[in-house]
């Protein structure tokens, strides 16, 4: 082992539960602003370019889902794979919320990119999902 | 074609948001981002084919 590796131990199962005990309203609120509006938590957290691009790619799915005349799915009675759907789409946070009170998020099925709309959409709130969960490692110290 | 356009740029917004969530630097993010954009079209390339042949 050279000294540079002694003076920077691996870190260890300690150190990681020093992390457990960090600031609990910057955790959440990194969540939540990332959950909400697509990179806003990274930003919150200081990562600003990486919440950037986060923010750019998955709002650029999102609204080209849209405007391939896809839908943002919603959740229909009786129909159980609706509400697995929704929650994914529901996934990019705001957006999703704003595209269905202004009458944008139900789709032209008609339309020949109507598929592929609805796999942006879908797909776009759960990277969003998964970026939330990154967020959270940041928030944490883990990256 | 358009289809594939759709598809090369489905490909490459969640290999560029897979690569910056793996990799800490902006070089690294997008050298993986587009590997893993490569990956999956080239998948869904043999995927289709594979339909195809079938169905004929």
């Amino acid at each position: 082992m050279n000294s540079s590796q002694q003076d920077n131990p691996a870190p260890s199962s300690a150190a990681a539960l020093e992390h457990a005990s960090l600031p609990v309203f910057r955790t959440l609120a990194g969540c939540v602003m990332a959950w909400a509006f697509p990179g806003l938590g990274h930003v919150f957290l200081g990562r600003v370019q990486r919440g950037l691009l986060f923010g750019l790619i998955i709002l650029g799915l999102f609204i080209g889902g849209l405007a391939l005349e896809g839908k943002a799915y919603r959740p229909i009675a009786g129909e159980p794979l609706t509400y697995l759907a929704a929650l994914g789409a529901a996934g990019v946070g705001v957006p999703f919320l704003l595209a269905h009170l202004g009458g944008f998020a139900d789709g032209d099925i008609e339309a020949s990119t109507y598929d592929y709309g609805n796999a942006f959409t879908l797909v776009a709130g759960l990277l969003n999902l998964l970026v939330v969960l990154d967020a959270f490692d940041v928030a944490a110290g883990r990256r | 074609m358009l289809h594939f356009v759709f598809l090369a740029v489905f490909c490459v917004a969640v290999g560029l948001v897979l690569g910056a969530m793996l990799r800490a630097t902006t070089g690294a993010a997008v050298q993986l981002g587009l590997w893993i954009a490569a990956g999956m079209t080239a998948v869904a390339l043999a995927v289709a084919w594979v339909m195809y042949l079938i169905a004929a």
